[in-house]
């Protein structure tokens, strides 16, 4: 692993990772998505439901990589179940991250085309967000970390922006009634946030560049934590400025930021507000990528990644293009297959690992070091 | 570092090869609509949409005196016909060399027969694209949108200025209408047991304003479209607007002409200065009680009684004046909208937000259980001072 | 691409043959004729030969041959370049000292000529005996005097340098309006004096090198001891070393030898011209490094935020200071985004605008004949054109440039219609933005990073821009100077070190040094010497 990349980031470093990992894109589609299926509780699952579920991913991973002494994943896959097994799930996952990162390039893709320039094709989009990406992965993991750092600012203070100047709009009466239809309708709609928070199983690759790795967990934890408040928020923002009128509006947040009229004068601020969105998604997408090209030269026992970056990013170019007919397909995705899908291979895989590890008796104190 | 650099280069390579397509327009190239108007028509024998757009001349609104020497309206009026409403702003360009641009859109004037048959429809229309903003002023009007959409303005330099000022500025100082943008009129639209009110725009012709001109077309607001579900079942009067705007606190500043002694015509007016509302609905069964609580404040406006009013008492007088007119203006406009048997207080939703079960008996038949809603109003009113002088200097 | 241009560059360049040969022969010493004979011999006749050899054909050596008045008379000869000496202390030190003796000594020969005029004669302080012509030649070529004496196999060099300098003035690339007015000159004997008199202590280390084969230029590593990243100073030093090359005319050709990478617009060292600043950055931990004839020290390593500090903001008062920095955050945005927001907006984003706004521009460009993005690009670059003119032209033709270029650029070209009075508006902001920014290498990177931009907004709007701008930070991101990351303080986030950033505290508030590169000795005074009324007043 040492091989592959010789950076290493802070514990501070990896926890704004791991919020970039899943904020930009989740801020955008999940209110809609809740709210749809949640109604007025739908701040619950922001807040609360999802979280506890990122909690719970956070914990099955780092005690998996913990175990194995912080190493990658693909280090010790074949530890425990035996090297051609491990080398398949070295595929699955390459398969999986790449895939799930066209996702996400399409998903912004998507939102970029329809709130900014309805005419243009959706590849210029993505081509550009992938070329950013991909130039940030060849620099590696110290200089994503060290971008981010400064990225998450501006996201914060983008989001920060909204909140504040949407308050006055805000009438928090939207809330009301709690917990309408009991808990079905809540954790109904929690199943696609969950999907999301659980994206932090990205962990698994990255904790050997911490320079501590036990720094992990804590950040981690904390990570999901801030996740569950700035969703939280954003989907309360969302509700009690437009109520469950927002189920319909494809960007909530988009809608929120249009929505700003402060003394007649700031307004219509939206553009500028989600031109810095485009700096977040690039980070986020960049993470993902990066974790891929890691994977695929580890399964394949390269010694650079570099050359996997531009083969991965073709494919992701031609698979964020063709994955979906249209929007709705897309947004139907994630509310059906991508639960399931999700919750696959960032909860029920890690377990399983962790289990078998458990019960075969490898990694642990005996065979650390 | 090389293959950033090197990215950067094919990035600045590539996109001037491409530029010059995609959403890409020059201010110039851009009809910049201030407002619209949505009619009905009978046209060719079948039913048709009539959309009337106010286009700003750029050349002629921001000099001014230039402008008007030229004798060319500041607004170019254009209208086109349509089976459905894309299809009319599609038939705009039948017409126009530029391209239609709502981005700046500030109001939208519905017909009465659009809000009784076809309000759904424009609702989509608008909140779908997104160009339109979701802040743009929706109207209604009992004559035909298109005359609404008036080719000059009186004060401000567009119309679409005048409206959207009267809407955050004046709208609020007489409270005898409220314009709901297109996110509220939406959400109020799909919120269970809550049906709008929507401003009404009146365009009476007046006299000639200035020498030696014709009569011209005034625009003007008061009142309110009462739409219940999705249709539009009646009108409310000024005054019945107010009794609404002070029931659900939306009413912040008036004038409440009252008769302090008996005799026919009011010899005092009481100026509200601000008020807010609390509404608690009961269920008990099938019978429904609804509680509103207005606290409102206020001072003397006019007077010219003989009594003396700048004392307590005088003032404590006042206060009971102003409690039963506020009470009696309220029951009114809640008369009114149980004879519409429309939900425009929103009882129905308030009694959702906080007793969801009995609302799920009640959904079904709400609009049956309305209409024997018992009312309860408790005002509580203050006169905090008698502004500049204290009696009345000439009392009648 | 660029793989390929450098491989070509390092090809025609860097392995070519005849050069190394050349090199080589350089290495060994400089003097062409007298390789052969390096001593110099009892006789001075033979020596003078020698040196006339080695200059021949030129114009303003000087060989003036005397007599020591003694008894016997001894033979001397002094061997000066005329402009480089100091001609009063020839005059008086040397040969009134040497030639006007008297009946002196008789006891002359026992100990040597040499030692009696060293020891005795020449109230000079530097004077050091020498045997090697090619070590005499050299010193002679900076402006000593050499003194044969018949009969000695050592002739003395006399520190007797003296040539005209430009007086000390004031910066004119970094005015200040309180601060020091002093600024580096051509000499770096005067430069060195200038941080020595500020920083009296011991432990300001100075390094001295020779650079350039033909040239020879002094080259000076100044450091604080203690203070600085001592790796840092064995990387500039080994990067000094490795330079070969034959000449260095400016601190800029130095720069370019040892910058971490080159193919960047933004400027990985710092360059300065006061000393101040220069005394200022070797207390934090800085490495500077001064080439004569060159009135600008090299400052390393340097962060991208230097290039936005001006020295004047430590001398103010820290608030007001502080809010002068902001005021520059918002220059740079302005100079950097300006024109492509201007552009994106008015081709893609007509909805930000405020409508009166929108309806006053689309009014101005009724009668313009270009888009938006041509017409701001014909205006930039006229921009560029008329600062360029400004700097090169002689000062008196300054004058009428400034006169046509506030023609052409403002008035004449929006009545003739050619651009829109809001795009005039904005190429002034952008240029008083740009004059804003302290550095000069730093804002003109910022200058002409706006034009790839302003490309990038006319394709894509608002994205292109921010596109451009996350281009531009992954770049920053991964450039470092001297180790030290880039755009420092803000990633890595080092919070301690935002005390002098974007706010600058009080100076006794800044009680530890830069993070990265002060961190052998973090102190820089007590903590908490914040300023208090006396007890017992009110």
């Amino acid at each position: 692993m040492n091989s592959l990349e010789k950076g290493k980031i802070s514990g501070s470093q990896f926890m704004w990772m791991m919020v970039t990992t899943v904020l930009p894109t989740a801020v955008l589609f999940i209110p809609a998505i809740t709210i749809k299926n949640a109604g007025t509780s739908a701040w619950l699952d922001g807040l609360i439901v999802s979280t506890i579920w990122g909690l719970l991913v956070v914990t099955v991973c780092c005690t998996l990589g913990e175990r194995f002494g912080g190493r990658s994943l693909l280090d010790y896959s074949g530890e425990i179940l035996g090297q051609p097994l491990g080398k398949m799930l070295g595929l699955f996952y390459i398969f999986i991250i790449t895939y799930t990162n066209a996702i996400i390039v399409r998903e912004f893709g998507e939102f970029l085309l329809s709130a900014f320039m309805p005419e243009t094709p959706i590849l210029v989009f993505n081509v550009v967000l992938l070329l950013l990406a991909a130039s940030s992965v060849r620099n590696g993991i110290e200089v994503i970390a060290r971008m981010n750092q400064f990225i998450v600012s501006l996201m914060f203070f983008a989001l920060i922006f909204i909140f504040c100047l949407i308050f006055g709009e805000a009438n928090f009466h939207h809330l009301l009634p709690l917990f309408e239809g009991g808990v079905k309708p809540i954790i109904h709609g929690a199943l696609t946030p969950m999907g999301w928070r659980g994206e932090v199983f990205l962990l698994l690759f990255m904790l050997p560049f911490l320079s501590n790795y036990r720094e992990a967990r804590p950040a981690a934890y904390k990570a999901v934590l801030l996740l569950g408040l700035v969703l939280g928020t954003d989907v309360i923002m969302v509700l009690a400025v437009f109520g469950k009128e927002a189920a319909n509006f494809v960007f909530p947040v988009h809608s929120l930021a249009a929505y700003i009229s402060v003394a007649g004068f700031l307004e219509r601020v939206e553009a500028f507000i989600l031109a810095l969105w485009v700096t977040g998604v690039t980070i986020k997408v960049a993470v993902w990528y990066y974790c891929a090209t890691l994977v695929t030269a580890q399964t394949f026992n390269l010694k650079d990644y570099k050359p996997v970056v531009l083969p991965l990013g073709i494919i992701q170019v031609v698979w964020s293009i063709t994955i979906y007919d249209n929007i709705r397909e897309m947004v139907d995705f994630f509310e059906k297959p991508w639960i399931t899908f999700s919750l696959f291979f960032e909860f029920v895989v890690p377990t399983t690992l962790l289990l078998i590890a458990v019960i075969r008796k490898k990694g642990g104190r005996g065979s650390e070091k | 570092m090389k293959s950033k650099l090197s990215l950067l280069a094919v990035l600045l390579l590539v996109f001037p090869l491409l530029a010059g397509c995609w959403s890409r327009y020059e201010i110039e190239n851009l009809a910049i609509i201030g407002g619209m108007g949505i009619d009905r028509i009978q046209e060719d024998g079948k039913e048709r949409y009539l959309l009337t757009l106010n286009v700003i001349r750029p050349g002629l609104s921001g000099g001014g005196t230039e402008g008007g020497s030229r004798g060319r309206p500041i607004y170019w009026r254009i209208t086109a016909t349509g089976d459905t409403l894309v299809d009319a702003e599609k038939n705009i360009n039948l017409r126009s060399p530029r391209l239609v641009f709502y981005g700046h859109m500030r109001f939208v004037v519905i017909s009465e027969k659009i809000a009784r048959e076809k309000l759904p429809d424009v609702i989509d229309y608008l909140a779908r694209n997104p160009e339109v903003r979701l802040r743009i002023l929706i109207l209604l009007t009992k004559e035909r949108a298109t005359d609404a959409l008036i080719n000059y303005s009186e004060l401000e330099n567009t119309i679409a200025r005048e409206i959207t000022e009267m809407a955050s500025i004046t709208g609020s100082i007489v409270s005898k209408f409220k314009i709901w943008d297109l996110a509220q009129t939406i959400n109020q639209l799909i919120t269970p047991g809550l049906d709008p009110v929507m401003a009404e725009l009146m365009t009476p012709v007046t006299a000639p304003t200035e020498p030696g001109g014709g009569p011209i077309r005034i625009l003007r607001f008061g009142g309110g479209g009462v739409i219940k579900k999705d249709k539009l079942v009646g009108w409310l009067t000024d005054g019945e607007t107010r009794g609404y705007l002070l029931g659900t606190g939306e009413a912040h500043q008036g004038a409440l002409p009252v008769r302090l002694k008996n005799q026919p015509e009011p010899d005092t007016n009481i100026n509200l200065t601000r008020s807010s509302s609390k509404l608690t609905v009961k269920a008990e069964g099938n019978k429904v009680t609804a509680k509103i609580v207005i606290h409102a404040e206020g001072d003397l406006g006019e007077y010219n009684g003989k009594e003396e009013v700048a004392t307590n008492e005088g003032v404590f007088k006042l206060e009971t004046k102003f409690r039963e007119e506020v009470e009696k203006e309220v029951r009114q406009s809640f008369k009114k909208a149980q004879e519409l048997n429309a939900d425009i207080f929103g009882l129905g939703n308030r009694l959702h937000e906080r007793n969801p079960k009995a609302w799920k008996k009640m959904e079904k038949d709400w609009y049956k259980i309305l209409p024997n809603v018992k009312l309860e109003i408790k005002v509580t009113a203050h006169i905090r001072r008698t502004r500049a002088i204290s009696e009345a200097f000439i009392p009648k | 691409m660029f793989n390929v241009l450098r491989r070509k560059l390092k090809t025609t360049f860097g392995k070519n043959k005849d050069m190394k040969v050349s090199h080589e022969r350089f290495d060994e010493g400089e003097s062409d004729h007298a390789t052969e004979r390096h001593l110099i011999t009892r006789s001075l006749a033979k020596n003078k030969k020698t040196m006339q050899e080695i200059f021949s054909n030129w114009g303003d050596i000087e060989f003036r041959e005397f007599e020591l008045g003694t008894a016997p008379p001894v033979k001397l000869m002094i061997i000066y370049i005329k402009g480089l000496t100091s001609m009063p202390d020839v005059h008086v030190s040397i040969l009134e000292k040497l030639m006007l003796l008297e009946g002196l000594m008789e006891e002359v020969a026992s100990n040597g000529n040499l030692h009696l005029i060293k020891n005795k004669l020449l109230p000079i302080a530097e004077v050091i005996e020498q045997n090697d012509f090619i070590t005499i030649t050299n010193q002679v070529l900076t402006g000593d005097v050499v003194l044969f004496i018949d009969g000695e196999e050592s002739a003395l060099m006399i520190g007797v340098k003296g040539w005209s300098d430009r007086a000390v003035g004031e910066p004119p690339s970094e005015p200040t309006v309180r601060g020091p007015r002093d600024g580096f000159t051509e000499n770096i004997l005067v430069n060195v004096a200038h941080i020595r008199r500020r920083v009296r202590s011991s432990r300001l280390k100075l390094e001295k090198m020779n650079i350039g084969l033909l040239t020879k230029t002094d080259v000076v590593i100044m450091y604080l001891d203690g203070i600085v990243n001592d790796s840092v100073v064995v990387e500039v030093r080994a990067r000094l070393n490795k330079i070969k090359t034959d000449a260095i005319l400016e601190s800029g050709y130095i720069e370019e030898f040892i910058q971490d990478e080159w193919l960047t617009p933004f400027p990985l060292i710092l360059s300065t011209e006061r000393p101040d600043r220069v005394a200022a950055h070797l207390l934090e931990g800085h490495v500077a490094v001064l080439v004569d004839t060159t009135p600008f020290a090299l400052i390393m390593p340097t962060t991208f935020f230097h290039f936005l500090t001006a020295a004047e903001d430590y001398y103010t008062r820290a608030p007001i200071a502080t809010i002068i920095r902001l005021l520059r955050l918002v220059a740079i945005n302005i100079t950097l985004l300006l024109p492509s927001a201007y552009i994106a907006i008015a081709t893609f984003h007509q909805e930000m605008l405020p409508t009166q706004l929108l309806i006053s521009i689309a009014q101005a460009r009724e009668g313009v004949p270009f888009p938006a993005f041509v017409e701001a690009f014909i205006m930039e670059s006229t921009f560029e054109l008329l600062r360029e003119a400004g700097v090169r032209l002689p000062r008196p033709v300054g004058q009428a440039v400034s006169i046509v270029g506030a023609l052409v650029i403002g008035q004449a070209a929006v009545s003739a219609g050619l651009v829109s009075p809001a795009m005039v508006i904005v190429v002034a902001l952008t240029a008083i933005s740009s004059f804003a920014i302290p550095n000069y290498s730093g804002a003109i990177a910022l200058r002409l990073m706006r034009f790839p931009l302003m490309v990038l907004a006319a394709t894509l709007g608002l994205f292109g821009i921010m596109s451009g701008l996350m281009a531009m930070l992954i770049h920053l991101s991964s450039l470092r100077s001297f180790g030290v990351p880039y755009i420092a303080p803000i990633s890595p986030l080092i919070i301690s070190d935002w005390k002098d950033f974007i706010l600058r505290a009080p100076h006794w508030a800044m009680f530890t040094r830069p993070r990265l590169v002060g961190f052998k000795e973090p102190q820089r005074q007590e903590k908490g010497r914040v300023p208090k009324p006396p007890k017992g007043s009110k």
